[in-house]
């Protein structure tokens, strides 16, 4: 007599866990080996910054932008920026566009680059992780030698820019661009062939262009299940004015995502080369006044997961009356749940890894007691009373 | 048909500039006026904000049709403020409702709220929302 029992456990991963790299707690059941059901609980990164920047002024709102995102500051900062010039109707010197867009992509190019760095984690092979963040250090020492930081650059402001790029740095930028476009083809070559990391990717974490549409995909995951869609395309700072074409991909499983994001890294290169070459002289900022009058305005970034949206609000006064934010992350995370049913719990990290989540510093904690099936969420308190006993 | 897919046939033109157009409807009109923008082709929500100025909450939608942002905009009262779900429209909405919910205390009619999203145990209520003191 054969009995058939199926039988679904539930597996806590997360907050913290190994094979996440930021907090976040997803709840796995799985049949066996294969995911059945997930339940995403987002929260870990709340910090309050839209209640925050209502109660900062408009320049000092430049500087929390900066701080939502740790990778893509430079698109936070420019987003807002755009968002407060739109406001007051505020056009920006030429060259402060370009110097924009060359942030903009350095940024992406890092970004990628310790993208592919974590995939070839997730997946085993730390040879990839260190030789793309090897690459990565290059874009890094750039962006250090343009505006003085690693991470936050502090380039944007309300009107242009605070730092000019100059002549002497311009040779360097194009020969790194050189070097980082003869890398995307390697990774891009051992991405494909290798049949490793093959068994990995392909087939994987697959859903397609419907799902990516019902639930607002952006960026390269979008592009991954065919959907072109590139704010680039809108024509924000000097994107109008540089030849390029967005990277596309179909079928949505992780080597699709990898081959947008590795695509991407050849187009950047190219984007900051086209840059430099035509980067007019003149002023990098325009003067903006520091109380704005009733408006309000939206603005929009490609970051490197993808669309980041800005709205804002003035009231008349020197600080906003509302500032909204939607990451991309946010707009991708739905996708994460049609990506991972079905799927082997083994191959859980690469395809949470494949949507290039973004979350920041934890500021709470929920903690789940596996034998009573109890979830709660504590706050810093709480740990302070167990620390005393 | 066509000629009624218009942004003026959704609601009040507002504001217009290059880059976005902010149309305002009332509270019992935007279903119609999503189901309209839907059927105009456009098939993904970027975010729903929502904002308390002081006498109203509004709620402003926002889409994306060729890269022009269309910010459908409506109010609603402070006191008992409640919306109707918009997720069979838009099922890219669910996340931002739930997140007005959380920030502005507005009741999402049609959209459960299995718990909080973002805000722990102990978080002030609705933080976005003013107080009554005009903060």
């Amino acid at each position: 007599m054969v009995i058939s029992m199926k039988e679904v456990t539930t597996i806590p991963i997360g907050p913290q866990h190994p094979a996440l790299i930021e907090p976040e707690y997803l709840k796995v059941s799985v049949d066996g080996e294969t995911i059945v059901d997930v339940d995403i609980n987002l929260g870990y990164i709340h910090r309050g910054i839209e209640g925050l920047m209502q109660k900062k002024n408009y320049v000092q709102d430049i500087y929390v932008a900066e701080r939502v995102c740790g990778i893509c500051s430079g698109s936070h900062t420019v987003a807002y920026s755009q968002a407060v010039e739109n406001l007051i109707e505020l056009e920006i010197p030429e060259r402060a566009k370009y110097i924009r867009t060359i942030i903009l992509e350095l940024e992406r190019l890092h970004s990628h680059l310790l993208w592919a760095g974590v995939a070839g984690y997730e997946i085993g092979i730390d040879t990839i992780f260190m030789s793309a963040w090897k690459d990565r250090e290059y874009i890094m020492d750039l962006l250090e030698a343009i505006s003085g930081n690693r991470v936050n650059y502090g380039m944007s402001t309300i009107g242009g820019v605070r730092r000019d790029v100059s002549k002497d740095i311009v040779p360097k930028i194009e020969k790194v661009m050189g070097v980082i476009e003869k890398r995307a083809d390697y990774y891009a070559n051992v991405f494909l062939s290798d049949n490793v990391i093959l068994a990995r990717t392909k087939g994987i974490g697959r859903f397609g262009h419907t799902d990516a549409e019902k639930f607002s995909a952006v960026g390269p995951v979008a592009r991954a299940c065919g959907i072109e869609y590139d704010i680039r395309k809108d024509g924000y700072a000097a994107y109008g004015d540089v030849e390029w074409e967005p990277v596309m991909a179909r079928g949505g499983d992780v080597q699709a995502k990898v081959i947008v994001r590795l695509g991407e890294l050849k187009v950047s290169a190219s984007i900051i080369k086209q840059c430099l070459s035509k980067m007019p002289a003149g002023d990098i900022k325009a003067k903006a006044p520091v109380a704005i009058p009733e408006n309000e305005a939206v603005s929009r970034v490609e970051a490197p997961r993808g669309e980041l949206f800005y709205y804002a609000r003035s009231n008349g006064s020197d600080k906003p009356e509302r500032v909204r934010i939607r990451t991309p992350t946010y707009s991708n995370i739905l996708t994460l749940k049609p990506a991972l049913i079905g799927q082997q719990l083994a191959d859980l990290p690469i395809i949470v890894a494949a949507i290039d989540p973004c979350f920041a510093c934890t500021d709470r904690v929920a903690l789940v007691d596996t034998r009573k099936d109890e979830e709660k969420v504590v706050d810093a308190s709480y740990f302070r009373k167990i620390e005393r006993r | 048909m066509d000629d009624e897919l218009t942004f003026e046939s959704l609601g009040k033109v507002v504001k217009k500039s290059k880059n976005a157009t902010f149309i305002e409807v009332d509270a019992c009109d935007l279903r119609r006026a999503l189901t309209k923008l839907r059927l105009m082709g456009v098939k993904r929500i970027m975010t729903i904000t929502g904002v308390d100025n002081g006498t109203d909450i509004e709620v402003i939608y926002h889409f994306d049709k060729d890269y022009h942002i269309i910010n459908i905009k409506t109010k609603i009262p402070r006191k008992n403020s409640t919306i109707g779900s918009i997720t069979t429209i838009y099922s890219g909405a669910k996340l931002f409702e739930r997140e007005l919910a959380e920030m502005l205390d507005v009741q999402i009619e049609g959209n459960r709220q299995p718990r909080n999203l973002f805000l722990c145990e102990g978080s002030p209520r609705a933080p976005l929302r003013k107080k009554e003191n005009g903060d």
